[in-house]
């Protein structure tokens, strides 16, 4: 067991919550990171600090103090209930592992979550893969250019990297695994419910899919997770096509909306007069038609991506 | 460099500290002058310091008081609260008054404290207990786990600890989860094990476990309290006739053990019957068996009863000091468990005797127990694809979809999900992301260290040096020395080997008027035929009058239905109709019907003579149309559609009001029900089944 990852999940995780818990936030713990770093200690060492550790070595206030040491004290509890999860083939992979997603930290730095709750390969995450997006209600039409385009896509070597929802994203998961590709999915809600499904089983077995997620595995679906994982999308994959998206509202327009902001890879919109689609396009996605050969277009004037965080260390 | 040797100048002084804290306890508790035993320091300090500790040490070394210290002062220094994981079966009452005495507070989380599981866990959550003693099965309890997120555990022990290592002699499926939380736990929670019974081989495999930093305290395993004595006993009339002869000899009271539950059921009987307080111990199902259960401990413990006749499901963490005598009806499995068993004894006491049987039968029975301790490929595989293929499937669905016993299901189960490749949602199961593989190499090197230790086993019956010392030697003790007070060090019996006539007389009597009660079954089994439901015409209790393939009647059924005449003995016509005669006249049966078969009339002909004897007329009411044997039918669902497909009642047929129903067999008890079902639906008042043999595995 690696005890520095040990260290993050028993400070973040939203596992094990008791009374008076309050696990800290992915930017509490970048900060924390980054002051064990200066202080040369690394996240295990919190297990034996004392009180005066605390204040003397990290600066903490008596309540900040508390509210670790509250922390620490649920790790015999957490890895009870994280022992239990990983019999259930449920991972917990943290910011200290070397297999967590090394693309979505280095583009997303600092805002990169500190856990993920996975099953499947994480090997998959270092291979190429387009993100495919869109709204949950979709027409044949957009089925249709959607197989179309995933066939093309896979046929160059790429996986599907999506939100696992009903819609696009399952369309475009279901069909990279027929064509003998890969699929990611990185879900707003349950993983404890995906996987009663003896298909998702069997292709997480067959090394094909991979489920990854930062809700606790029994959580229920948040709009706020909704949101947060179009950036673990957009920051996976090699470029990203949006398939459908309404104007100025919704979770697929806010996330494209956000990437052409960022520039964490390329936005590619279905060159389909959708109102919401043709808005994206005006703002710089690159168009692509059913004439499209799969490629990913080059940049035109997309930023590039910032190169504002640093690794510094693996915990970090 | 500085940092470094403060550090060290600070772990000096730490320890200088718990030995000065540790030594005051144990001083304010027994007194100025109190010390510890050789080893009892070394493991707090290591558990206080080092963070992993291994005991190894024997019963009665005063393991306890290792974690009872280290409670103490973890609390003191505001740590959270010991959790003591144990097998243990009844209130330990003396180790929580020991607790009580150093002023620890303590509880005990297991099925017996049920009714009190939220008021305990709310005073966990609360931190107002220091130590609580819980099972394994608790433990993993849904309820206990959602509580657990406000319970803060400082020290975490596991007692009886090889039961971890399933290279050990007594793995359990329970303890297998602990050890992955064993090797999660963060180094800030001390973890301390201990174990009477270990060899080196276990001792390796728990290192490994806990870590290679691991502290282990490792001292001798010699118990000066035992004698020992080996008897050559070939079958059941001569066990029973030395016991009867020989217990009430012996001073105080004390544990039979044997390997099956019918067993205990037998002697515990046979005792009670000729005035020697007894009672059968073993795994009982449900509520109203853990009632029993706990009665029977409790009578034990006040020494109401002279012998407790138990299973191995009477074992570790059962603490009565005054345990006097300790015999093995049969040869138990191997030296690691017999070790623990005869260490029952003598724990308060200076002297108690411990008696091992071996005979030939003892092997037959070890051997099943060894090769079926692992589900095998073909169930693995089966159930796996029978999951995989569902989105959550039932127990009941995957009986009805496969021709294997339940308890095989049960136990494949059991393994899938310890194993990970199975995980239980609710009622239903489904397929983890792990890949199912059949771990064939492991559980064939375990099944033979199993062969292997029974062959250890075995030579401790036939050996002529010191009994105990080749015990603990098999322990990898190597300091053993001779023990000078059994058989083999004082060249006598400490009992006579040999039975009197008149004991082994009364055995016989017993043993030959003995039946076996056939109990009604009130419920369908489950399948594409049968519903689970109430059975609308239910049996009257019946018996058979042998085990099948036991010396006496057993034997003679075994010989009659292969024998090439395909005739039963006159003795069992004979036999029959004597135990039956009584139970005739008092329900008024005046016919005898027969469960029919295609393929011999073996059993129509013996019905017919027992008929002739008893003066009852012979009634051939039924017909069987399916030819498929019931024997291959391997589970209830099978069982009860086979059985239900193949019998009916004869066109016609004029029915008697009660009726004996014959066949020469029982097993699952699936035919009896449903042909006395169809006799009673087609206007038959009361049905009492009689079978000549029984040959349900009720194993342990």
């Amino acid at each position: 067991m690696n005890q520095d990852a040990n260290a993050i999940i028993t400070l973040c995780s939203h596992i094990c919550v008791g009374e008076g818990v309050c696990p800290l936030e992915p930017r509490e713990y970048g900060e924390l990171a980054r002051k064990l770093i200066a202080v040369g200690k690394t996240p295990k060492d919190l297990f034996f600090f004392s009180e005066d550790d605390f204040a003397g070595v990290l600066g903490f206030a008596p309540e900040q103090t508390e509210r670790v040491k509250r922390l620490l004290d649920r790790s015999a509890s957490l890895n009870f209930e994280l022992g239990q999860y990983q019999n259930m083939g449920i991972e917990a992979v943290t910011r200290a592992d070397a297999s967590y997603p090394v693309k979505l930290r280095k583009k997303l730095g600092g805002s990169c979550p500190p856990i993920f709750y996975c099953a499947g390969d994480l090997s998959l995450l270092n291979r190429e893969s387009i993100g495919y997006v869109g709204s949950r209600n979709i027409s044949v039409e957009d089925v249709e250019f959607t197989k179309r385009a995933v066939q093309k896509t896979v046929s160059l070597g790429y996986g599907v990297v999506s939100g696992g929802a009903k819609g696009i994203d399952t369309v475009s998961g279901i069909e990279a695994l027929g064509n003998g590709s890969f699929s990611l999915e990185f879900l707003s809600d349950s993983l404890l419910k995906k996987l009663k499904q003896s298909s998702v089983i069997r292709n997480i077995q067959n090394g094909a899919l991979l489920l990854l997620s930062i809700a606790k595995p029994d959580a229920g679906f948040q709009t706020g997770m909704a949101m947060m994982r179009n950036r673990y999308i957009y920051a996976q994959s090699s470029g990203t096509v949006v398939v459908r998206s309404e104007l100025n509202k919704g979770g697929t327009w806010a996330g494209a909306s956000e990437n052409l902001k960022k520039g964490w890879c390329q936005t590619m919109c279905w060159s389909h007069p959708y109102p919401g689609n043709l808005a994206l396009i005006q703002k710089g996605a690159a168009p692509i038609g059913d004439d499209w050969d799969g490629h990913v277009p080059e940049a035109a004037k997309s930023p590039a991506p910032p190169q504002m965080y640093e690794q510094v260390s693996m915990f970090d | 460099m500085k940092m470094e040797r403060r550090g060290v100048v600070d772990l000096e002084n730490g320890k200088k500290e718990i030995f000065a804290n540790a030594s005051e306890i144990i001083q304010e508790l027994y007194g100025k002058t109190a010390s510890f035993r050789p080893g009892q320091y070394e493991a707090i300090e290591a558990t206080m310091t080092r963070r992993r500790t291994l005991v190894v040490q024997r019963t009665g070394w005063g393991k306890s008081l290792v974690y009872f210290v280290c409670t103490k002062l973890m609390r003191q220094q505001q740590k959270g609260v010991t959790m003591v994981v144990s097998p243990l079966l009844v209130l330990m009452k003396n180790q929580i008054e020991a607790a009580e005495k150093l002023g620890l507070c303590c509880d005990v989380l297991n099925s017996t404290t049920k009714d009190r599981r939220e008021e305990i866990l709310t005073a966990l959550e609360q931190d107002s207990l220091d130590l609580v003693f819980v099972t394994p099965e608790t433990l993993f309890n849904q309820d206990v786990q959602n509580h657990m997120k406000n319970i803060r555990i400082g020290l975490f022990v596991i007692d009886e600890a090889h039961c971890i290592s399933d290279w050990g002699h007594d793995f359990r499926l329970e303890y297998g989860r602990l050890k992955m939380i064993v090797q999660r736990l963060p180094p800030s929670v001390p973890i301390l094990a201990t174990t009477a019974t270990a060899n080196d081989r276990v001792v390796a495999d728990l290192q490994t476990q806990l870590g290679n930093e691991v502290f282990v305290s490792r001292g001798p395993l010699t118990r000066d309290s035992l004698f020992i004595q080996v008897l050559n006993m070939p079958d059941r009339i001569r066990r029973y006739g030395w016991i009867l002869e020989n217990v009430p000899k012996l001073q105080g009271s004390g544990i039979i053990y044997c390997l099956t539950q019918r067993d205990c059921d037998y002697l515990a009987d046979f005792l009670k019957q000729n005035g020697i307080e007894a009672a059968a111990y073993y795994a009982r199902d449900g509520m109203a068996g853990e009632r029993v259960n706990r009665e029977i401990e409790e009578s034990f413990q006040q020494n109401k009863l002279k012998a407790i006749v138990a299973t191995i499901k009477l074992g570790m963490g059962y603490d009565k000091g005054d345990i006097a005598f300790v015999i093995h009806y049969q040869m138990p499995m191997n030296i690691v468990s017999y070790y623990q068993q005869i260490g029952r004894a003598g724990r308060n006491i200076d002297k108690a005797y411990v008696f091992l049987f071996h005979g030939k039968e003892d092997e037959e029975i070890l051997n099943y127990f060894i090769h079926t301790a692992f589900p095998t490929q073909g169930e693995m595989g089966t159930i796996v694809d029978y999951i995989g293929a569902h989105d959550g499937v039932k127990e009941a669905q995957i009986a009805a979809s496969m021709n294997i016993r339940n308890a095989r299901i049960k136990k494949a189960l059991s393994f899938l999900i310890n194993d990970g490749f199975v995980r239980k949602d609710g009622a239903y199961y489904y397929l983890t992301p792990k890949k199912y593989v059949y771990d064939r190499n492991h559980y064939d090197a375990v099944t033979a260290i199993r062969q292997q230790e029974m062959e250890q086993m075995k030579l401790l019956t036939e050996t002529r040096e010191c009994y105990s010392r080749y015990i603990v030697s098999c322990l990898d003790d190597k300091e053993a020395k001779n023990c000078g007070r059994c058989a083999n060090c004082l060249g006598r019996n400490l009992l006579p080997g040999e039975v009197s006539t008149e004991f082994v007389r009364q055995a016989e009597e017993y043993i030959n008027r003995q039946t076996i009660p056939i109990e009604p079954r009130k419920r369908w089994a489950a399948s594409g035929v049968t519903k689970a439901s109430k059975i609308e015409f239910v049996n009257q209790p019946g018996f058979s009058i042998s085990k099948y393939g036991d010396p006496g009647c057993g034997e003679l059924v075994k010989q009659g239905k292969y024998s090439k005449q395909k005739r039963f003995c006159d003795e069992l016509v004979g036999k029959s109709a004597q135990i039956l005669k009584p139970f005739v006249r008092q329900n008024g049966i005046s016919h005898i019907c027969c469960v029919p078969s295609l393929r011999s009339d073996l059993v129509k002909d013996f019905s017919v003579r027992l008929a002739n004897a008893l003066n009852l007329g012979f009634a051939d009411l039924l017909l069987k149309t399916e030819a498929r044997q019931q024997k291959e039918m391997e589970n209830g669902a099978h069982q009860c559609a086979n059985a239900y497909q193949s019998f009916s009642v004869k066109d016609g047929s004029k029915i008697p009001r009660n009726i004996l129903l014959v066949d020469d067999v029982v097993d699952s008890k699936w035919t009896l029900t449903v042909c006395g079902y169809k006799l009673m639906e087609a206007g038959a008042e009361k049905i009492y089944p009689f079978a000549l043999a029984d040959s349900s595995n009720r194993e342990n």
